[in-house]
């Protein structure tokens, strides 16, 4: 990658700076390609057929050390551990992604109205999250976990009735999952806002807001046009970052039988379920968790170098 | 952790307070004396057998130590430690009967009063003798409407019981329990009941202390309220082989020699404690590190390893106890019988009981084996006969058969369902969904018959088959079926008229050929108590309803 | 800063009337009834008992007895627990889970750091790199795998610690669950305190110091300290929440009494009374806790106390 420096008519925007920045962090890039591996695999993977069925139950073959049959071996019910932690990964980046994209958009919204605005509203909008910040975070999810169980349960028979009883296997692993991305993303997005807002108040206070405002163009397009986009350098960094802890939390929930329902399982649950059979089964445990500590070790050296990247003077390296 | 750009120097390397080499011998050090100091050291047990303490693992938090208001296994296995009733459990034979607090007892020709002779030196913890008064007493509070106990339903073989608990009836006498003097009491019946002794080992039919439970300084109302300050630790006084010593709430209860117990000299263990530890994996972790003598439950995915690596601690036994899979018999088609046979005969049990309920034994009928009784065997497999029936009914290789749905509630369960699953659609031709609720939705959807097929179980509370076939009667609480027949109701009414034990039996054995002949439920596997135990602990024996009276064990010392 | 405080406090009696309306909310609306066994119950008991806890009053009657109850110190009875009323549970179990809180809060803070500390003055050596390895290991395992793990190894196979149960603060049961506990909180506080550290020491004023010549240990315990730790001190208040969260878990690996067991039993349960008292309790330590931090923060750095 050519220095900038050497070619001076092009000038370089902000992104390309950070382009480069993060390229040259080692544990970024390294990072990157882990975690890219890891989703294209259990994205891509279940679609080939070496990998078989998740939930298919043979007893007589359970807790079998890994073979060509089974890379990592069967769980405890003759489950294929391989196939297992693939479809595993699925649920758990999903989950982490809606609940972050959940976190993200209400985060964005309110922070950004609330940093805009400023005055009264901003001090209310602000209260309101100072006091749901201060609630105890698990037991809430826990509780609106619980609560929401009826409701997929009763989401679930509305869109079989549509789509015919075949498609239950199909559907019941996403609605179950509405619980947990309503439950966590209700309460993950108060530090975003936060952050935002502080982005936000930085930013419109700048002459060339007041320059916009003063030729009259609406707030809105102020809003999504001008301001939005210089936000996103630190919005992204603490998305990043917030991954790892939502699927963490995920994880607690599952341990605590709160999480995904069986059959289908996140890494959390089969982190629980290796955990418990260390005894008599401990690749239950150590496959799963390499998977996801690998995960969640390159999110957190990625979210480290995007910061340095965005932002050097931040940089507490 | 990029670099910063250049301007800032490291510090002049100089030795820190935990510079690297001395971190290392600090930590070197530090091992060496945690290891030489567990080196030697005994482990909880083996300082538990030299003190004669029996550590029992036990599930759960009682919810009180009450006998009137629990229902609990956890809480009775603490209960009968601190009280005893008239009868006491026989350490190794399910069907005989030992002296309790009565030493001997005698019935009319047609078992329908009683008499029990109360030992007259059987005291309480705090000395007072115990009383055919005290029994009265209990009686009366057990059944009295405002305490609503749980399981007064135990008490109605007493003649005028249930009339007094549904409110119907206020007054006490017309109940048919009396002291005929201080060590003498009298029981009147509704029926012939030739187990009556039996019955009376259970928690339900304890005495408690009428001088304590009326004691003003526990309540300012009436001892008759649901709460129980009496029970509570530093007041609980109880006329059992053991006394209260301490309770870490949710941790541990511990229970000492009760001195003024009447057979005290026999009593071979010097305290209990039992820990109420309710994740079984934390429970075989404690188990095999040695804190713990005896298990409540092994997980079943554990058993194998243990009986490769540990199988003198393994231990499998009989318990009274059917698991079920309960059909909403309103529901169509589950309301023809054909169908439900069919169902029932495509269930290939010995499989079930290989792979998923191991160590349990396959069902031949519902009722499991207790003393002289097992009905002739009704459930086989049989998947060509099975499909014969669901043909004849309407639905030839499931075409047509609508879609059903298993309910379940306990994760363990789903592997049953699914095999279940796999069964009837290998031997039928036929779907079946599984539902997976919360354990309320879950219970509320088989009370309101809004279910198709769900996984169930039930645990027999004496040795008697009417334990199981009583709560098929319509209207039953724990029925939730649908399904009731007048026959079926006649027979046990009939059973319950006849004074010779073995008519008696012969003609339960009909009922329960009726029931199974109707299959309203699809019983696959009689329990059986699957759990880790030191062989150091002495007189523990097998028994089917794991009641294991806790004055005869004893420890064994090296 | 009075000023501060008082309004910091009623900030924090607000945000327990919330937490008490959204948990009644909540537990209300929950499907099933409290008095749910699989052994049927007769229905004629069940209404008894539901008059007995009140259960069968409207929901704002309910909503305003519970508060002004709760408000003369009443908690109400327990409905898993017969006859205990919920202060008294909450009595026996929280000083355990406070126990093992502040034991782990200790642990992370004697671990955490220092390491930080360290880290920070041996910046990309191998100290450094190592250290933050495990701290980040900390951070990416949760703590039901560690406490296992630590439970079989040390407690089951090599039989040197307990590998359950609770004999009190100053006993070897409380070293695992500690230790797990204290591990992870201590992962983050490391890379705080490092991140803190460096802040500082990049400072002129610490050049300045490195220039007349003093020596290390005056430099970062007299003149670095203060401020290195502000961001390892800010999150002590999340961190304590944390360590709350997690016990609830640790407790039931290592089967403590404490009130995360209690918590988890009335949530299945659907015990009202039981529920809410442990929310609010939880809500009210948390509460504290941010105070507590606050307060350390602006006494930590003037520039805060402006506002």
């Amino acid at each position: 990658m050519t220095p900038s420096s050497t070619d001076p008519e092009k000038g370089t925007s902000l992104w390309q700076d950070a382009w480069q920045r993060l390229c040259k962090n080692k544990a970024s890039i390294i990072s990157v390609w882990l975690l890219g591996f890891i989703i294209v695999l259990c994205l891509i993977g279940p679609f080939f057929p070496f990998v078989d069925n998740p939930n298919i139950q043979d007893l007589p073959g359970r807790n079998a050390a890994p073979s060509w049959a089974h890379w990592f071996g069967t769980d405890h019910l003759g489950r294929d551990l391989f196939a297992r932690v693939l479809y595993g990964g699925r649920i758990s980046i999903l989950v982490a992604l809606v609940t972050a994209a959940v976190s993200l958009t209400i985060g964005l919204i309110w922070g950004s109205i609330a940093g805009y605005a400023k005055g009264k509203i901003d001090t209310t909008m602000m209260r309101i999250v100072d006091i749901l910040y201060a609630l105890p975070f698990l037991i809430i999810v826990i509780l609106l976990r619980i609560n929401f169980e009826p409701l997929t349960q009763n989401l679930t028979e509305f869109i079989v009735k549509y789509t015919g009883d075949d498609s239950r296997e199909a559907i019941e692993p996403i609605t179950t999952l509405i619980p947990l991305f309503l439950a966590i993303g209700a309460l993950s997005w108060l530090s975003l806002s936060r952050i935002v807002r502080a982005s936000v108040q930085n930013i419109a206070s700048q002459e060339y807001i007041e320059a916009a405002r003063s030729l009259g163009i609406g707030n809105t397009r102020i809003l999504l046009k001008h301001i939005l986009p210089n936000i996103l350098g630190p919005v992204i960094v603490y998305t990043t970052l917030t991954i790892p802890s939502i699927m963490l939390f995920e994880a607690m929930l599952s341990f605590l039988g709160l999480g995904v329902k069986a059959p289908n399982a996140s890494w959390g649950v089969l982190i629980q379920e290796g955990a418990d059979r260390m005894f008599s089964n401990p690749q239950l445990l150590v496959f799963p968790s390499i998977f996801f500590v690998i995960t969640l070790l390159s999110l957190n050296f990625l979210g480290d170098g995007l910061r340095d990247a965005l932002d050097p003077k931040a940089s507490k390296d | 952790m990029s670099n910063e750009s250049g301007s800032r120097e490291k510090f002049i390397p100089f030795p820190l307070i935990l510079s690297k080499v001395r971190a290392v011998r600090f930590i070197g050090i530090f091992t060496l004396c945690c290891l030489l100091s567990a080196c030697g050291k005994k482990t909880q047990v083996e300082q538990a057998n030299e003190d004669g303490i029996l550590i029992v693992g036990n599930a759960a938090e009682p919810k009180s130590l009450d006998p009137h208001i629990v229902t609990g296994v956890p809480e009775s296995k603490v209960i009968t430690s601190l009280f005893e009733g008239l009868v006491a459990d026989h350490p190794s034979k399910d069907d005989e009967m030992a002296p309790g607090a009565a030493s001997s007892w005698e019935h009319n020709e047609t078992f329908t009063e009683w008499t029990f002779h109360l030992n007259p030196k059987a005291q309480w913890s705090d000395k007072i003798p115990v009383t055919a008064h005290d029994f009265v007493f209990s009686y009366h509070r057990m059944l009295h409407p405002d305490i609503a106990a749980p399981y007064a339903e135990m008490l109605y073989f007493i003649e005028g019981a249930e009339a007094f608990n549904r409110g119907g009836n206020t007054d006490f006498s017309s109940v048919g329990v009396t002291a005929v003097d201080d060590f003498t009491l009298f029981i009147k019946l509704r029926e012939p009941t030739p187990f009556l002794p039996s019955i009376t080992r259970h928690y339900t039919w304890f005495p408690v202390p009428k001088h304590v439970v009326t004691n003003p300084k526990f309540f300012d109302k009436s001892p008759f309220e649901s709460f129980t300050e009496w029970s509570k630790f530093g007041n609980l006084v109880g006329n059992g082989p053991f006394q209260l010593k301490s309770w870490v709430f949710g941790g541990h209860i511990e229970v000492e020699r009760n001195p003024y117990y009447w057979d005290a000299e026999n009593v071979g263990l010097n305290g209990i404690r039992f820990l109420a530890i309710g994740n079984f994996y934390t429970e075989s972790r404690a188990f095999l590190a040695g804190q713990l003598h005896t298990t409540y439950r092994l997980p079943a995915d554990m058993v194998e390893r243990i009986k490769k690596k540990y199988p003198q601690y393994l231990k499998e036994e009989p318990y009274v106890g059917t698991v079920f899979f309960r059909l909403n018999t309103t529901k169509k088609p589950l309301n023809l019988q054909p169908v439900r046979e069919a169902m029932a005969l495509a269930i290939d049990r010995d499989q079930l009981c290989k792979y998923i309920y191991t160590g349990y034994t396959p069902t031949t009928s519902y009722v499991p084996k207790m003393g002289h009784y097992l009905a002739p065997p009704s459930l086989t497999f049989d998947p060509e006969r099975a499909k014969k029936l669901l043909a004849e009914a309407g639905f030839p290789n499931g075409k047509g058969f609508p879609r059903l749905s298993i309910l379940i509630s306990n994760p363990d369960a789903r592997s049953s369902a699914e095999a279940m699953q796999a069964m009837w659609r290998q031997n039928l031709d036929i779907i079946v969904d599984i539902k997976n609720l919360d354990w309320g939705s879950y219970i509320t959807a088989q009370q309101s018959l809004e279910y198709d097929i769900a996984v169930a179980g039930w645990i027999g509370d004496y040795l008697d088959p009417t334990t199981f076939l009583g709560i098929f009667t319509k209207g039953n609480g724990n029925n939730n079926t649908g399904w009731s027949s007048p026959k079926y109701e006649k027979l046990l009414t009939d059973a319950a008229h006849k004074p010779d034990p073995t008519e008696r039996l012969k003609t339960l054995a009909q009922a329960e050929q009726l029931f199974m002949s109707e299959y309203p439920i699809i019983p696959v596997a009689w329990y059986s108590r699957i759990y880790l135990h030191r062989p150091e602990v002495k007189g523990w024996f097998p028994l089917l309803l794991d009641n294991h009276p806790w004055k005869t064990i004893s420890l064994e010392s090296k | 800063m009075l000023k501060t405080i008082l309004g910091r406090l009623g900030q924090g009696i607000l945000v327990l009337l919330v937490l008490y309306s959204l948990t009644f909310i909540l537990v209300r609306t929950l499907p099933g009834d409290p008095f749910m066994e699989e052994k049927a119950i007769p229905e004629h008991v069940k209404e008894k008992k539901k008059a007995a806890y009140g259960l069968n009053d409207d929901l704002p009657t309910q909503y305003l007895n519970n508060l002004g109850k709760i408000l003369k110190g009443d908690f109400g009875y327990s409905t898993m627990m017969t006859g205990r009323d919920v202060s008294e549970i909450i009595k026996h179990s929280f000083p355990v889970s406070f126990q093992l809180g502040i034991a782990a809060m200790i642990i992370a803070m004697l671990i955490g750091i220092p390491a930080g500390i360290i880290s920070a003055a041996r910046k990309n050596t191998l100290i450094d790199f190592s250290t933050m390895a495990i701290a980040m290991i900390g951070i990416c395992l949760p703590s039901f795998v560690i406490g296992p793990i630590l439970a079989t190894w040390i407690g089951q196979s090599m039989k040197l610690l307990p590998a359950a149960g609770w004999d009190g603060f100053f006993s070897s049961s409380i070293i695992l669950p500690a230790v797990t506990l204290g591990l992870i909180t201590g992962a983050y506080l490391s890379r705080l305190t490092r991140a803190g550290m460096l802040d500082i020491l990049g400072q002129d004023f610490i050049r300045t110091a490195q220039a007349k010549g003093l020596k290390e240990k005056s430099i970062l315990f007299k003149h670095a300290l203060k401020g290195g730790m502000i961001p390892a001190v800010a999150y002590l208040g999340p961190a304590f929440a944390g360590t709350i969260s997690g016990s609830i878990i640790i407790e039931q690996i290592f089967h403590i009494p404490g009130m995360g067991q209690q918590f988890i039993k009335a949530i299945n349960k659907q015990d009202p009374f039981l529920i809410q008292g442990c929310v609010l309790l939880y809500g009210s330590l948390i509460v504290i806790a941010n105070l507590v931090t606050d307060i350390v923060q602006v006494y930590l750095n003037p520039r805060l106390r402006k506002s």
